[in-house]
């Protein structure tokens, strides 16, 4: 395996790349999780209550 | 197969039953041992507070020390691994983030050498995935990117790509590199731009994916490398010897729900795609917005969605390198705090394993612990002031004092017990690596033995300052500040006093403005307090010195002696390189 790995290659002469390096398309569907849960039942009633008081802004006359 | 997992998953949960009771059970026995303690006086709001603070912080201390228990009783596992040539397609991406592009290119050059050294007939492509934003830095990645085409005569096999914008940072230039490309490869190896791995290690982990079908994630344990200075190289040998034991603790309880540190770990792509693709988190950052330590949560949604997330300790060739530096630690902490305290907005996600919710938990803790334990601190001194001599003549008409219990032995044997918990694993770790041999490779029994005495006395004499940086960490994100993401410095990290100081000030007047508050209200606490208020007091100098190079007969390394042939080939490369190109000035 040493040996092998010492097997160094010449340096190149500088070439600017000319972008053939971009990875290939082959696209793969990742779906985006869920990690927020829904409202539940208490959650849901208290923001019914919660909406259904009296805004506090409200000025007398 | 299905079986073999169900078995594995049931005995993690006896051994994660054990290792939470044993931790809970030390903890209530010290607060109660405080709250007996400070009621010999009578009982008032402060001892109830003190006894629960120490309870928490008890805890935290015990799990620690369970983790190690648990990895010095228990044996690595033999995992399957596959016999027939591996089938599958692997690509290995290489993240980088306006690093230097030569150091950078090198180290894909070295693995690149070291897979096809070890098999060429193994398909593995390198991809390197670019979210640099400085356009000079970005330049230079193209042309060094030809030259590492040239060199290696990787048309075709290595790949780059630059990002216009770096939206969701490393988590979301993966995912947009795996919605475009993933379907190109069976399994991706994440690394971090400083990552290395012999290329013998990645095919062996291809052979393990490829051996279990329900195997979503393949995490290594990577060792610290090329550390040079004092702190560095007391991080490196802490890894290093300490590590291992504790990651093997940790996977004697990881049944199904193992770890993801966020590199040096191979992933199923298709299980990765099904389940990793990271929404925004409703609201503003630090809690809102894209997910910053993504790597936890990653983890937890493999495990939601079935599949196995394992750490391997018994695989050997995975390195990183660490911070040098006291300032570079904290400006990677701060990084790690946020995201961890950003777990708590989905600890409540549907569908996790309960374990993935008490990993969140415990993240979280890491980073409130130390609040608790200055928490602590400030109700002793609190208590000290408020609460008067105890009253020695309670009973009327009668002419004798009566003196309350003296239940000073409790008081001492809990801070023995305390200090016992921080120390014991590392002195256990020590007698288990004389005994095993494994000393042998950190220089003997006695040079190890030293290492971890000094190691122990610079993590003691440190610790305030990085309890300070962290503290302050924790209260920046609780007030709402963005620590955002600045790119990890590299190189040898020396920083002058100048430096540290501009770093550390408002430590060393958290330090004074301490002493003189204890000094003020509680002046028998003065002395007890000195170890935590002196080194803040002297944070710059303790951080300048701790910068300086170390010796490099201390905290010896297996890998001092026994230089892994990937860090050289990435050495050789680098000299090559130097001297081809040496008319250049770095970029970065």
């Amino acid at each position: 395996m040493g040996d092998q790995m010492n097997a160094q290659q010449p340096v190149q002469p500088d070439v600017v790349a000319d972008f053939a390096g971009a990875p290939p398309l082959a696209p793969l569907h990742m779906p985006k999780q869920i990690l927020i849960s829904e409202p539940g039942v208490w959650r849901r009633a208290f923001a019914r209550i919660v909406t259904a008081l009296p805004s506090g802004r409200r000025r007398p006359g | 197969m299905t079986q073999q997992s169900e078995n594995t998953g049931d005995r993690a949960g006896g051994t994660r039953a054990l290792a939470v009771a044993l931790s809970v059970l030390a903890a209530a026995a010290a607060g109660m041992v405080f709250y007996i303690y400070g009621a010999t006086d009578g009982v008032d709001p402060l001892d109830i507070v003190r006894s629960l603070l120490i309870f928490l912080s008890t805890w935290w201390l015990a799990w620690g020390a369970a983790t190690a228990l648990l990895g010095l009783t228990s044996r690595a596992k033999p995992r399957p691994s596959l016999t027939a040539p591996i089938r599958g397609r692997t690509v290995v991406i290489v993240p980088v983030y306006n690093e230097d592009p030569q150091v950078t290119f090198a180290r894909v050059a070295a693995m690149d050498d070291s897979l096809r050294a070890a098999d060429p007939s193994v398909p593995v492509d390198i991809a390197i995935l670019s979210d640099t934003r400085d356009e000079a830095i970005a330049g230079a990645e193209r042309i060094w990117f030809s030259r590492l085409l040239a060199r290696q005569h990787g048309q075709g096999r290595i790949f780059y790509r630059r990002r216009e914008k770096n939206t969701g940072r490393k988590a979301g230039n993966i995912e947009e590199f795996v919605v475009q490309s993933g379907a190109a490869w069976d399994y991706a190896v994440i690394l971090d731009a400083d990552s290395l791995m012999e290329g013998a290690l990645i095919h062996e982990m291809i052979r393990r994916i490829e051996a279990e079908p329900r195997l979503g994630l393949l995490q290594t344990l990577p060792k610290v490398v090329r550390a040079r200075s004092i702190f560095g190289r007391a991080m490196q040998f802490a890894a290093g010897f300490h590590s291992p034991i504790f990651a093997r603790g940790l996977a004697a309880m990881q049944g199904r729900t193992g770890p993801f540190w966020g590199h040096n770990a191979i992933v199923r792509m298709r299980a990765w795609a099904e389940c990793c693709g990271l929404p925004e988190l409703p609201g503003k950052a630090p809690f809102g917005g894209h997910i910053m330590s993504h790597d936890y949560v990653e983890a937890a949604l493999l495990a939601r969605g079935g599949w196995t997330v394992r750490l391997d300790d018994d695989l050997q060739g995975s390195y990183e390198e660490g911070p040098e530096n006291i300032v570079d630690h904290a400006k990677r902490d701060r990084r790690w705090c946020q995201g961890n305290l950003q777990h708590s907005k989905v600890l409540m996600a549907p569908g996790l394993k309960p374990w993935s919710r008490f990993v969140f938990i415990q993240g979280i803790f890491a980073y409130i612990a130390p609040l608790i334990w200055l928490a602590f601190i400030a109700a002793s001194i609190a208590a000290v002031y408020w609460v008067g001599q105890p009253n020695y003549f309670p009973l009327e008409n009668w002419p004798f004092p009566v003196f309350p219990n003296d239940e000073t032995a409790k008081a001492v044997g809990l801070a023995v017990g305390v200090f016992g918990l921080l120390v014991m694993p590392k002195f256990l770790v020590l007698l288990e690596a004389i005994f095993s041999g494994r000393a042998r490779s950190f220089g003997g029994a006695a040079r190890a033995a030293g290492s971890v005495g000094l190691e122990l006395l610079l993590s003691s004499l440190i610790a305030p300052v990085l309890l300070a940086f962290q503290s302050r960490s924790v209260f920046q994100v609780i007030l709402g500040s963005d620590g955002g993401w600045p790119p990890n410095n590299r190189g040898d990290g020396r920083l002058d006093l100048a430096d540290a100081w501009a770093a550390a000030r408002w430590i060393s007047l958290c330090g004074a403005i301490g002493m003189a508050a204890t000094y003020v209200l509680a002046p028998v606490l003065l002395l007890w307090l000195m170890p935590v208020t002196l080194p803040m007091l002297i944070a710059p100098v303790l951080i300048a010195w701790t910068s300086r190079p170390g010796r490099e007969q201390g905290f010896l390394v297996p890998e001092d002696a026994d230089y892994p042939a990937i860090l050289e080939r990435h050495d050789e490369i680098l000299r090559e390189w130097g001297r081809a190109f040496e008319s250049e000035t770095k970029v970065a």
